[in-house]
């Protein structure tokens, strides 16, 4: 059995609390003591303005590893370039984060064909930052087809905005709408030929099942459901990079997100094309 | 309950009437008695009509001339709806019901209203899903919905129509629907234009009923989808619409309107087209709760048909014909913008 892990949490706050439900699910892998020093693994409020500089200093400790919780859009050029000098592995547990990415990534992957589109749609409540939902998208879109470019914005208001793009030699809509109506989600879907994969994914808060649909020829398959916040997937990935001695890329694909995002389009003047 | 069994007099006797409107009616026995069916091709009026014992002939004068036709179905050709929907009520027929559009632009359907008013002849418009009772529902229920909507959202996967029109019925006379040349603008233009007036058309009275106007209705994007479809993105008193339909090889029809407001979300999913599968099933949620409505145990088609009862017999006032005529300026304007949009667009067609 391995030993648990010092974890460093941020005091307070809505990370503090959120870690703190993640350890009493991982009481094996990670243990709680506040002490900083070599070999600890630390939680990064991503939402802190200063994140990249707490990821920083984490990395100078040195940390056995670090975890971001849905960071939001910052400059990472240094941050990159400490990494590179010292590896450590950190894990970006981005708002879409959840352990049934892979085996939809796969799905995904089996039904895609050059004869498709691709639609992601996000519900979040109103008053958030667009950039950062974006940003949290592309990241979805990289983890299920690969990274996405060409963003070009449709249309964009205070209540969401909808986009085109390309990923995986796809059309790609990109939807966000702003409401409490309903919980935050993400819904992926590509549409074949003849069926599609639908994915459906909670808010990383909650261990609701996502659902992963796939409607082929002969039928409809759903995914096992995995009671596991997005969250603790995080962790648990974190610990098996930790135990394998192996570094991520997490950090290099959340820049490239983001510079896709500062690359967008805006929206065309339409209106030339307005009816009379 | 109904005390008169109203002859049907149908102009056109192609899948629709044959797949949609036979067996809708086979389900109202007592409301109303197919008398008379007509089209331009006798053999296959004759054929149709010997189905559910009606006359037959090839001229809408020999239906109109029927004494035994109560009201008409128009269910022809989009461009001749409203020469027969007017020769309907000059007729003095006690209603007609005239498959969507009813007209093919704002000029014929003002005359076709003034028409309606002068005769007295009532005139309901077959955009079925205004009929469906789990629509209906939600519209009795959403509260402040229709002024509040920000975001509306209808999205339409299909199989093709043969799939659902060979569990209704047998049907003879099935168009060809020839490859259509997508490498030409005009052609990718006349695609998505026909595409929103034979199948958004079915939504878009739904979706004006989330607006309070479309005075600046602008189209901001519009993608011909292959092997056939569109995609959409307009926006219309500041709300923002998505308007996506694409028919493929799926066994599993997706038909879905959503509208979202800060505090509400409407969902409708509805049932296919041809069968009937009962109505639809809305779900208005609000935070926590979520209030379900649907499914009623039959469809908007057959809401149409006992709509058109109840107005032919005085049961129920008549639509009101700025409403249809509204509805009609909403779904051509929205055709012909992104008609222009995708010859603007020239070239871009994606798959599905």
């Amino acid at each position: 059995m391995s030993v648990p892990i010092r974890v460093i949490i941020p005091d307070g706050g809505r990370v503090a609390e959120l870690a703190r439900i993640v350890l009493s699910s991982l009481p094996l892998s990670y243990a709680s003591n506040g002490e900083h020093g070599p070999g600890a693994v630390f939680i990064v409020d991503g939402q802190a303005t200063a994140w990249p500089e707490a990821v920083a200093s984490a990395i100078k400790e040195p940390a056995a590893g670090v975890v971001v919780i849905e960071p939001r859009p910052a400059e990472l050029g240094s941050l990159l370039g400490l990494l590179d000098q010292h590896p450590v592995p950190v894990v970006v547990d981005s708002r879409w984060t959840n352990p049934l990415l892979p085996a939809a990534a796969e799905a995904f992957a089996t039904a895609m064909t050059s004869d498709g589109r691709l639609e992601c749609r996000v519900i979040i409540p109103p008053g958030q930052d667009q950039q950062n939902a974006l940003v949290d998208q592309l990241s979805l879109v990289r983890r299920l087809i690969g990274a996405a470019s060409g963003v070009r914005m449709i249309f964009t208001s205070d209540r969401g905005y909808f986009a085109q793009a390309a990923a995986g030699g796809l059309r790609l809509d990109l939807s966000l709408v702003c409401t409490r109506a309903q919980p935050n989600s993400a819904t992926v879907r590509l549409i074949t030929l003849d069926g599609s994969v639908e994915l459906f994914l909670p808010s990383g808060d909650t261990a609701r099942p996502a659902q992963l649909i796939t409607v082929g020829q002969n039928g409809v398959t759903e995914a096992p459901a995995l009671y596991e916040s997005g969250h603790r997937s995080s962790w648990r990935r974190l610990r098996e990079l930790i135990n394998s001695g192996q570094t991520t890329a997490d950090l290099q694909d959340l820049a490239a997100d983001i510079a896709t995002t500062h690359q967008r389009r805006p929206p065309d003047d339409h209106k030339k094309e307005q009816t009379t | 309950m109904p005390t008169t069994t109203l002859g049907v007099g149908f102009v056109g006797a192609g899948p629709v009437t044959q797949a949609i409107h036979l067996p809708t009616l086979a389900r109202l026995p007592e409301a109303f008695d197919v008398v008379h069916i007509t089209d331009v091709d006798p053999e296959i009026a004759a054929s149709v009509a010997a189905r559910v014992g009606a006359r037959s002939s090839s001229t809408i004068e020999q239906l109109l001339d029927d004494p035994a036709v109560d009201v008409v179905a128009v269910c022809s050709p989009h461009q001749f709806h409203a020469a027969q929907v007017t020769a309907a009520c000059r007729a003095g027929v006690k209603g007609v019901l005239c498959e969507k559009p009813f007209a093919m632009s704002g000029q014929e359907a003002s005359e076709i209203a003034a028409v309606s008013a002068e005769t007295g002849v009532p005139i309901l418009v077959g955009a079925m899903h205004t009929f469906d009772p789990g629509w209906r529902a939600a519209q009795a229920n959403w509260g402040d919905l229709a002024t509040t909507t920000h975001s509306i959202r209808s999205s339409i996967v299909l199989p093709p129509n043969p799939r659902f029109e060979d569990f209704a019925t047998e049907v003879i006379t099935r168009p060809d629907w020839p490859t259509p040349d997508l490498t030409d603008a005009e052609v990718r233009a006349g695609l998505v234009q026909g595409g929103i007036m034979g199948l958004a058309i079915h939504d878009l009275p739904l979706v004006r009923a989330l607006l309070s106007d479309f005075e600046d209705l602008a189209v901001l994007s519009a993608t011909p989808l292959a092997p056939f479809g569109y995609q959409l993105v307009l926006t219309a008193s500041g709300t923002r619409i998505e308007l996506h339909t694409v028919m493929t090889a799926t066994w599993r029809p997706d038909w879905a309107l959503e509208a979202y407001s800060d505090d509400q979300h409407l969902r409708v999913e509805f049932t296919p087209s041809y069968v009937h599968a009962g109505s639809a099933v809305s779900t208005l949620t609000s935070g926590a709760t979520a209030r379900t409505f649907g499914p009623e145990a039959f469809n908007g088609y057959e809401g149409e048909w006992r709509e058109l009862e109840a107005v032919a017999l005085s049961r129920t006032p008549p639509p009101d014909t700025g409403v249809l005529i509204d509805d009609l300026r909403f779904a051509l304007r929205i055709a012909e913008a992104a008609a222009q949009r995708v010859r603007y667009a020239a070239g871009q067609v994606v798959a599905a």
